[in-house]
């Protein structure tokens, strides 16, 4: 770390910059105290320390909290010699300020101000004017313009273009006095009057004079040896060595008294200056060289790792963003593969719900009209009978006939009701054991295990609606057509499989010749719940069955 | 004879039908409702004055319509009669023909007669009603013969199957009994064993003991 050799001329450069009002905002004591560090650091590492410190705490930060921060850290950076990272941190803050709403001129006056002095840094004094005059643009504090004009006319000054110098250092004079700025005041008399002597101006002495005069009451040491040395140079210039030693030795002996290298070794240099001796000239001469080129490395150095710490910084963006870019992806994928799932879920869920939903409705469609049949039928034919019995006046044999093919509606109407009437879920093996129990005459005998082998239980309701159903099924097609002698039904339970096997010892049937309407119930309803029916049967082998499906 | 009878049925024609039959019997005090919740509050009105009906006759299945009901069924209605007047003798008289609901009416209010309706139905109402009077129970016909074999239903248990297993797995009487006897089942005797053999054959008509292991295996149940 090398820190940058600043000039003396520039001390109240920084009294100006520090000099903005976000600092009477409210901030944590170590933000406070992170920043006194960085006005006055008393080692390399404090300006370090506080350079991270405020770059953690600017994560969590208002836009405007870290323009705060980041001009300070990019003053400890150009203090640390870092001056181009200073410049990147400066141009960020601007940037920050370009995106944040709201009027933040002062902000920009400060940071155009140090981005001016940056590039004096660098000696490129066109870009530091620049810089200067967009400062002065926005700046609303005549009273600090006068600085930033005689900065400006600093910048000529190195670009020997005294003429323009002066005339700026006469503006900021003219300020200054507006505001009756002391110290302002003998800083742009003696930039003048230095100025001036280059070009022999008779006022030179006069203003170079003036300043000495307010610094001595201000007591104002580094300016006063400015303004010494100053003095010392004008009559150097007019050949009169002997006054211009006597400055520099003033200068000296107040440098001596300050203990301030920086100072001191401007006065010797210049006291060396004076010196008759050659070879101490060439000295002088040489160191002066040795300097600027020392700086002129360090400068390229700092500008050649700043740049590959850029490469560096963007090569570590462009794997973050792949990682990131990665993640993304990967995330997304995850996302997505999650939606379609759960879509098949709910899909299935729906259709599944719907299913039962489906099964459900039958039945109470079925119920109801059973119901209907018989509340309002099958009563309505018993009555009929009961009519004809009793009030009707036909012949014994006709009014038999006529009852019987009543009867035969009556009986064929109740069977109608009973066959889609409700069920009693609740005790579902009573259920089918009374429906066994209807189909059970002395001419056919209904075998089963224990009906209980299947958990019923377990079993939702819709889908003891749908096995009821196939059962009653079979057993009224068995009723109707089989004559069997035995009807075995078997219950198996095969885990979540359960199993229920027909077998009755009737005449069967050929499949080609008869309707299976019945049995295309049964296989329609079974498959609803995702069951399947399987059945056997030609003329004169009796009819085999078996109903599978799940719990 | 009964004294007091209520009549519980909606359809109005059927109620002059049973009130036909009746009046050939000479009850002298024949009430009809058209609604359980009418018949409920008749039966405890006859209570409250002392005169309490001999006799309910009701349907099972009433229709809805416009009037709120809190009885909704011949059910219901047998169940709240039975908390009020729990002696009051009971015919139920309806279509009903599967055979569960009516044998859980018997098993559960101990009703006193079950008429169905149809070309029958007045004689059977008048040998109810003579029946229950000598405290005997009476059903139609038709139901009898269904109640009758309720009973019968055959019904094969574990130890059935496990002997046609056996059986199966060509296994001699004596060899089952005492496989039966060494797992401590019951009815392991040699004699206990031929019978259920002998039941199972009657039960599947089987007449050799090969046959049976064939319809056991053929019926699934093995």
């Amino acid at each position: 770390m090398k820190p940058i050799k600043i000039s003396f001329l520039f001390f109240l450069i920084f009294l100006f910059c520090f000099n903005f009002k976000s600092e009477s905002q409210n901030k944590s004591d170590s933000t406070n105290y992170y920043i006194k560090l960085i006005n006055n650091p008393k080692t390399d590492s404090d300006l370090i320390d506080a350079t991270l410190y405020l770059q953690k705490a600017n994560k969590n930060n208002s836009p405007d909290r870290q323009v705060y921060n980041l001009i300070y850290i990019a003053r400890a950076q150009r203090k640390m010699g870092l001056i181009f990272e200073g410049e990147d941190t400066a141009v960020k803050a601007l940037k920050l300020l370009d995106k944040t709403e709201g009027n933040y001129d002062e902000y920009k006056v400060t940071i155009y101000n140090f981005l001016g002095i940056l590039y004096y840094e660098y000696e490129d004094y066109q870009s530091s004017s620049r810089y200067y005059n967009q400062s002065l643009e926005l700046n609303k504090n005549s009273k600090s313009k006068s600085t930033t004009i005689n900065n400006i006319g600093n910048n000529y000054k190195k670009l020997n273009d005294y003429k323009s110098a002066i005339s700026f250092y006469k503006k900021s004079l003219e300020i200054s006095l507006n505001y009756d700025n002391k110290k302002d005041i003998a800083r742009a008399l003696d930039n003048l009057g230095s100025a001036q002597l280059k070009i022999s101006d008779t006022n030179a002495l006069k203003n170079l004079q003036e300043a000495l005069n307010i610094r001595k009451e201000l007591n104002y040491q580094s300016g006063i040896i400015t303004s010494y040395l100053h003095l010392g140079e004008y009559y150097k210039s007019i050949n009169d060595k002997e006054k211009a030693l006597e400055y520099a030795n003033e200068a000296l002996i107040i440098a001596d008294s300050n203990k301030n290298k920086e100072y001191k070794k401007a006065a010797l240099t210049f006291y060396t200056n004076l010196s008759s001796d050659k070879r101490v000239l060439e000295l002088n001469k040489l160191n002066k060289e040795i300097e600027k080129d020392s700086k002129l490395q360090s400068n390229k150095y700092a500008s050649k790792r700043y740049s590959l710490d850029l490469a560096n910084e963007e090569i570590n963006q462009m794997t973050l963003n792949n990682e990131k870019q990665k993640v993304k992806t990967t995330f997304a994928l995850l996302i997505t593969l999650f939606i379609v799932i759960l879509s098949l879920f709910i899909f299935f869920l729906l259709k599944s719900r719907h299913k039962k939903d489906k099964i459900k409705q039958v039945y109470l469609k079925e119920t109801e009209i059973s119901k209907k049949v018989h509340d309002e039928l099958a009563n309505d034919m018993s009555d009929l009978m009961n009519f004809v019995e009793n009030d009707i006046e036909v012949s014994q044999h006709k009014k038999s006939t006529l009852l019987d093919n009543i009867e035969d509606i009556y009986i064929r109407t109740r069977d109608i009701s009973t066959e889609t009437g409700n069920i009693d879920l609740a005790n579902f093996s009573d259920s089918i054991k009374h429906l066994l129990m209807q189909h059970n005459k002395p001419e056919t005998k209904v075998v089963t295990n224990d009906i209980n082998a299947i958990n019923w239980q377990s079993l939702e309701e819709h889908k003891k609606v749908v096995i009821y159903r196939c059962l009653q099924e079979l057993l009224v097609n068995m009723k109707k057509h089989s004559k069997a002698k035995v009807v075995s039904i078997v219950f198996k339970n095969h885990n979540k499989k359960k199993e229920i096997r027909y077998v009755d010892d009737g005449l069967g049937f050929s499949i080609d010749e008869t309707k299976l309407n019945g049995l295309s119930n049964v296989e329609s309803r079974i498959n609803g719940i995702g069951g399947s029916f399987n059945f056997t049967t030609s003329k004169g082998n009796g009819f085999k069955a078996t109903l599978e499906f799940n719990s | 004879m009964f004294q007091n009878i209520l009549i519980a049925e909606d359809q109005n024609t059927i109620n002059k039908g049973v009130e036909r039959t009746l009046n050939e019997l000479d009850i002298p005090n024949i009430v009809t409702a058209q609604y359980c919740d009418d018949a409920l509050l008749k039966l405890k009105a006859a209570l409250q004055v002392n005169q309490p009906f001999n006799l309910l006759i009701t349907d099972l299945s009433f229709k809805a319509d416009h009037r709120e009901r809190t009885l909704t069924s011949g059910e219901a209605l047998i169940k709240a009669v039975k908390t009020i007047q729990p002696n009051l003798k009971i015919i139920v008289f309806s279509v009903e023909h599967r055979i569960g609901k009516i044998k859980s009416l018997i098993d559960t209010y101990d009703i006193n007669a079950y008429v169905e309706k149809g070309r029958e139905e007045s004689i059977e109402l008048k040998k109810a009603i003579h029946t229950i009077l000598k405290d005997e129970m009476y059903c139609s016909h038709s139901i009898e013969q269904l109640l009758r074999n309720v009973d019968d239903i055959s019904q094969t248990d574990q130890y059935d199957e496990l002997l046609l297993q056996l059986l199966a797995k060509g296994l001699k009487r004596e060899q089952i009994a005492n496989y039966f006897k060494e797992k401590d089942y019951p009815a392991r005797s040699l004699s206990s064993i031929e019978k259920r053999i002998n039941k199972l054959k009657v039960l599947f008509d089987a007449h050799t003991s090969e046959q049976l292991v064939a319809i056991a295996i053929d019926r699934g149940l093995i």
